[in-house]
């Protein structure tokens, strides 16, 4: 109850957040892509489905895209956003893997609760390193901006190869460690 | 029970969502061109890039405890799982596998553990027996996740306890008196005079009889010497027939009550030194030969809580029982929901061959049929009928016939068979 309780509080307060500043022309974008948001996170709570988190994803992630591109966010706004968007994934999860009469022990909640502020705090130095690091210029030249571009494609290629890797994984026969 | 079987380790939803995420806001933020964006689905890609890098959980060891192999229903059972983890688990789900009888007392059946390294832990999980029968607990279910919850570890454990959950006994006050008694020492005054301690009759002194017997009372009044008679306790057989044919209204309430009557009949007649034997009569046939010992009362419940009602459409009479499980003479409490014509007929049969018997009947819960046409309805009135014919049947054979419904005790039932029997006349068949 306190898990749920907790994301339906974060995701509330993620969906109200980019609609205050936003302008009047896109607020109907924005509005629906949160409202998809919160569709989601009712159904992760309500029906326990863990699959909601991927639509409570896309219906953020488009709801910031949006509001990014018309409005822009602050630094700090940046970096509570996407603490808060983790912190709430997170909250999901662990409700959904206590759902139904389940005896939880103590150590495991205080365990859940080190996780949770560590993982929140960590996704917030993360992202304010990004957005420091975007704010660096490497240079002006079309070379650099290859260079980064190269890079950046070779990361994503390589978490694209990681998906691969785990979707074979869970397809392959069971592995009896030795 | 030791050690894990069939281990498995699988991937989350939750790490191909954040990974999936993670790849699309990247690449929507490279092409775009998109810091804040790329902000965004940085940490879900650093969160798998450390859920990767940390120890990958394993299922530990763990000794599934049932803390006993009898237990009486309705009773608590002190069953434990201790776990053994060398390595650690951050976050361990335990989920025993529990038969239908079988209940977590403390509601939840499903435990989540947190586990140090190089740790013993014990966890009691105290668990009720709520329906007889014999169980074999189906082992436990085992899924180890790491810290980040990214990975799990399932493993299972087959489990061999076996679990017999004994019916509850019900008190009965007074036991159904058999017409005729063995020539052996027991609880029961029988009909024949001798050494016993409950008066039978005062008679004429005879030369040679001991002194203590003399009624001082009655030969003052008398003038002459009197005696007092004794009757003597003995024993008898008693032979519990359980119909197992069939039942009605599709659940085993019939068989239930038959094995709770049993049970407590069976307990009872041991107590008063009764010889006491079983037969389930039905489509699986199985006996015990009548004894008086004390794996006796044993070896009728496990007998019983095996019993299956099990459908059979094969010709049977009392023929196919060895003549050992049923003693001449034997008093046979028959427990019978009178539904199949072989049970009946095999119990006409038992009081042409001079059983006494004593019918329980155990009426099987049947509604009637709700917009049902006319033609079941007559149906529906019908068989009462047939089966108040069927008891008359039975009562004009000298037959008690007593019907047992869940309200009524078994000594009502036992009161009931006595006070029958105490005016029935014993036909001649």
């Amino acid at each position: 109850l306190i898990l749920s309780g907790l994301a339906t509080i974060a995701a509330l307060s993620l969906a109200a957040y980019p609609l205050v500043g936003s302008g009047n022309d896109l607020a109907i974008g924005e509005t629906l892509c949160a409202l998809v948001a919160l569709a989601a996170v009712a159904a992760a709570l309500l029906k326990e489905r863990p699959a909601a988190v991927a639509w409570l994803l896309l219906g953020f992630g488009l709801e910031f895209l949006i509001h990014d591109l018309t409005d822009g966010l602050p630094i700090a706004g940046n970096v509570l956003y996407t603490a808060g968007l983790l912190l709430l994934c997170e909250l999901i999860s662990a409700a959904s893997l206590r759902h139904g009469t389940v005896f939880v022990e103590r150590a495991v909640h205080v365990q859940q609760a080190v996780t949770l502020a560590g993982v929140t705090l960590a996704a917030a130095l993360v992202a304010l390193l990004v957005l420091l690091f975007g704010t660096v210029r490497l240079g002006s030249s079309a070379r650099d901006g290859v260079a980064a571009t190269t890079l950046g494609v070779l990361g994503i290629t390589g978490l694209l190869a990681l998906i691969l890797r785990l979707q074979k994984r869970v397809a392959s026969p069971s592995s009896r460690p030795g | 029970l030791a050690g894990g079987t069939a281990q498995s380790r699988s991937v989350s939803p939750k790490l191909r969502i954040y990974a999936t995420f993670a790849a699309a806001g990247l690449t929507t933020g490279l092409v775009l061109g998109n810091t804040p964006l790329v902000a965004l689905a940085a940490p879900f890609a650093a969160l798998i890039v450390l859920g990767l890098v940390a120890s990958k959980p394993r299922a530990p060891d763990l000794i599934f405890d049932l803390g006993a192999d009898r237990v009486l229903e309705a009773t608590e059972l002190e069953a434990a799982i201790v776990i053994h983890g060398a390595t650690g688990v951050a976050e361990l789900e335990l989920l025993p596998e529990l038969p239908r009888g079988i209940a977590s007392s403390c509601g939840a059946a499903r435990l989540i553990v947190h586990v140090e390294p190089g740790q013993n832990r014990r966890f009691a999980l105290p668990l009720i027996a709520r329906r007889w029968g014999a169980y074999r607990l189906g082992g436990v279910h085992i899924r180890a996740r790491d810290w980040f919850g990214l990975f799990a570890f399932d493993s299972h454990i087959t489990a061999s306890h076996a679990l017999r959950v004994y019916p509850q006994p019900q008190g009965i006050r007074k036991l159904i008196e058999p017409f005729r008694t063995q020539p052996r020492a027991g609880g029961r005054a029988s009909r024949a005079y001798g050494d016993g301690l409950e008066f039978a009759d005062i008679r004429p002194f005879v030369s040679g009889e001991p002194t203590r017997r003399i009624n001082w009372r009655v030969t003052a009044r008398q003038r002459g010497l009197y005696v007092n008679d004794f009757r003597v306790e003995r024993s008898s057989n008693v032979v519990l027939f359980l119909d197992t044919f069939g039942s009605a209204g599709g659940g085993d309430e019939v068989l239930d009550m038959a094995v709770r009557a049993a049970s407590s009949l069976a307990r009872a007649c041991l107590v008063s030194h009764d010889r006491v034997g079983l037969v389930s009569f039905g489509g699986i046939s199985q006996w015990i030969t009548p004894g008086s010992d004390r794996a006796q009362a044993f070896r009728i419940i496990d007998t019983l809580l095996t019993s299956r009602i099990t459908a059979s459409f094969a010709p049977k009479d009392i023929d196919v029982l060895p003549p050992r499980s049923l003693p001449p003479q034997a008093l046979v409490i028959a427990l019978t929901p009178l539904l199949d014509d072989r049970a009946a007929n095999a119990l006409v049969n038992l009081r042409g061959r001079g059983f006494d018997l004593v019918i329980v009947e155990i009426p099987p819960p049947l509604s009637p049929l709700a917009g049902g046409s006319g033609e079941e309805e007559l149906a529906l009135r019908l068989w009462p009928l047939w089966r108040d014919a069927l008891r008359f049947r039975y009562e004009q054979l000298g037959v008690s016939v007593v019907e047992w419904k869940p309200d009524r005790g078994l000594s009502e039932l036992m009161e009931e068979a006595r006070r029958f029997r105490r005016h029935a006349h014993r036909a001649r068949v």
